[in-house]
């Protein structure tokens, strides 16, 4: 008579099985997690803005201060708190190697924003995101991703050779030896500072010592770069030089870079998107070129006479807005523009002629005027 | 830890790069040190003994006083005060560095340059004047020196970081400063025991009870053998308790300082 099944409980058997569907369950997980890391994070991050700001802002709290010495006694004991919106629930993204220009007046808030995207100040308000960081809970390996150029601070050490700020930024962003050695020398050359490198900073010209900062906030090979106002007090070469540099190191390294600044012609060169902020408030964000589309319905008509020219018969072809007796701006609906134009050459005594664009300050002060 | 010692081996660098200055700084210490003694010297000279301070002790005093005055007091941290006040300070908050230890290298590199000098300029004054230094009897002694020596310079750069941090709220962080400074000088035994002036048992227990001693006097006073072992014990122990409060603060005081950092200046 065959036995009937006994069941045997031996503790080995049963971790052993539990053990072994443990494994299998782990296995499976890590099938799971590889395959929704590639099938589905990977795109997804690729996909993902590097910058993402949703409705940000910041405000600051200051005391009212009045002129004179009884206003100033009385404010030992009493202040007036007030409060200044310096960026009002502003919202943009930005994709991995754009070079995105941030323009706007003095006090507009694009320094603000710049502050909180690197994590320098708390915002009030909002979110944002810079390489899927939160930036003011400064993260290390946030920190180690970025680097922030701001024109009127430096980081290097005012009594020593540039070289000594470059050593301890090595050291900060633990940059291995020959990674520092290969960028410096690459970075060096590009902007033509070698022979500099071991020259007291403070005895260097302005020109060089924003190169040197440049090369000071590169080392690391970071993915964002902040530029705040970086060539401001250069002159016009040193300027060319900076935008020259920039031009080429974010295309050839596909960084992303903010960049504010005065100099329009900074922002021409180098952006083909801009943001454009007015009292804290995003105004316009989108192309240069879509941004004269918008705002502009005309263009400038340049003309030199070979003799002198009466302003009533320049009237009739458009607003006048610079005029010398053989010299004249106009001022003329685009569509007009080449019709006007071939008008002139055949009825006036036309010497030279151009047709340009408004400049992009005043499609700019356009904007701020139109708004305010 | 590389880029602290970095940051320990360029303050150092930048410390020497103004010569003049430097020197006129230690000259102006070395006036100090010679009033100091010829004052002492003058006190003590009719009994040989002033406030229970044999003259040679009173000598070693403060002399001892003029070394640690330079390992303890730095001015190092002061700069984070203008740092916050014009901006600059934004410039670590961006980069993956611990501020607190970044300024604790510097303060280190320049008492360590001072500490040096210091111990130098005694030696020249007591040759020239003929004047006793007095060692301790057992050389554990100097290893009580050292550890009350560090825990003191811990203690005052910890302070005045603090006070740094007041300019978070306020533009007006130099006049405290230099109250907190003023105070300091004084009440640590920088320019003689401050037991001379605990003339009753609450003063005594006042001094003992709050930071101040522990900077200059406590050492000194370790360095003189006239601190018991049990007494020895408890010194070290509030010495510490306090870095443990001040550092406490310390943090707290940071944490709401980001909060109130607007960044002026960029």
């Amino acid at each position: 008579m065959p036995r009937s099944p006994v069941l045997v409980f031996c503790p080995e058997t049963i971790f052993e099985r539990v053990e072994l569907a443990r494994d299998t369950v782990n296995f499976a997980l890590f099938r799971l997690k590889c395959s929704w890391y590639s099938t589905v994070y990977l795109p997804i991050l690729c996909l993902m803005p590097i910058i993402n700001v949703n409705h940000l802002s910041k405000t600051y709290e200051y005391y009212k201060k009045q002129a004179g010495l009884w206003n100033s006694v009385k404010s030992l004991f009493h202040r007036e708190k007030l409060f200044t919106v310096a960026v009002n629930n502003i919202s943009f993204s930005i994709e991995t190697g754009e070079m995105v220009g941030f323009l706007g007046p003095n006090g507009a808030g694009k320094t603000t924003t710049l502050k909180m995207l690197s994590g320098i100040l708390y915002p009030t308000s909002g979110e944002a995101s810079v390489l899927g960081y939160t930036p003011w809970k400064r993260q290390k390996e946030f920190q180690k991703q970025f680097a922030i150029v701001m024109g009127q601070k430096n980081q290097l050490w005012w009594d020593l050779p540039a070289m000594e700020s470059f050593i301890l930024n090595k050291e900060i962003y633990e940059v291995p030896d020959a990674q520092f050695k290969k960028t410096l020398d690459e970075l060096a050359v590009l902007l033509d500072i070698t022979e500099i490198l071991d020259v007291q900073v403070r005895k260097l010209s302005l020109g060089q010592r924003m190169k040197c900062e440049l090369v000071a906030a590169l080392l690391h090979s970071p993915k964002v770069l902040f530029l705040d106002e970086p060539t401001i007090g250069l002159d016009v070469v040193s300027q060319n030089n900076i935008r020259e540099f920039l031009k080429k190191y974010n295309r050839e390294k596909h960084v992303t870079i903010v960049l504010t600044s005065h100099y329009m012609e900074d922002v021409e060169a180098l952006c083909e998107r801009v943001i454009i902020i007015n009292y804290g408030a995003l105004m316009y964000d989108g192309g240069l070129v879509e941004l004269l589309n918008r705002y502009i319905d005309h263009k400038l008509l340049e003309v030199t006479f070979t003799e002198k020219v009466s302003a009533d018969q320049l009237k009739k072809l458009g607003k006048i807005k610079e005029r010398t007796p053989q010299r004249v701006v106009l001022e003329v609906p685009k569509s007009n523009a080449k019709h006007v134009a071939a008008s002139m050459l055949t009825q006036l005594p036309v010497d030279d002629i151009l047709i340009n664009e408004v400049p992009i300050d005043d499609v700019i002060r356009k904007i701020f005027q139109e708004k305010r | 830890m590389r880029p602290y010692i970095s940051a320990f081996r360029m303050s150092l660098s930048e410390q020497v790069t103004y010569r003049f200055g430097f020197f006129f700084a230690r000259l102006r210490g070395l006036f100090v040190l010679v009033t100091l003694f010829f004052v002492w010297s003058a006190v003590s000279m009719k009994t040989g003994f002033f406030a229970g301070y044999s003259r040679e002790e009173l000598m070693t005093y403060v002399f001892g006083a003029h070394i640690l005055r330079s390992l303890v007091f730095g001015s190092q941290s002061r700069r984070i005060a203008s740092e916050i006040h014009d901006g600059t300070f934004s410039l670590f908050l961006v980069r993956p560095v611990n501020h607190f230890l970044f300024y604790y290298a510097r303060e280190l590199s320049e008492r360590l340059l001072l500490g040096f000098f210091a111990v130098l300029e005694v030696g020249i004054i007591v040759v020239f004047f003929d004047s006793t230094f007095l060692f301790p009897s057992h050389l554990s002694v100097f290893f009580f020196v050292f550890l009350s020596v560090f825990l003191s310079h811990m203690l005052y750069y910890c302070m005045s970081y603090g006070m740094s941090m007041l300019a978070f709220w306020s533009r007006e962080a130099m006049g405290p400063r230099f109250l907190f400074e003023w105070i300091l000088e004084f009440l640590s035994g920088a320019f003689f025991p401050v037991s001379i002036v605990a003339t009753n048992v609450a003063l005594v227990f006042l001094f003992f009870a709050l930071p101040f001693i522990y900077l200059v006097f406590m050492p000194l006073t370790i360095y003189l053998e006239r601190v018991p072992g049990n007494q020895l014990f408890l010194s070290f122990v509030w010495q510490g308790m306090w870095i443990a409060i001040v550092a406490g603060l310390l943090r707290a005081l940071w944490r709401r300082g980001l909060r109130a950092y607007t960044g002026e200046g960029i």
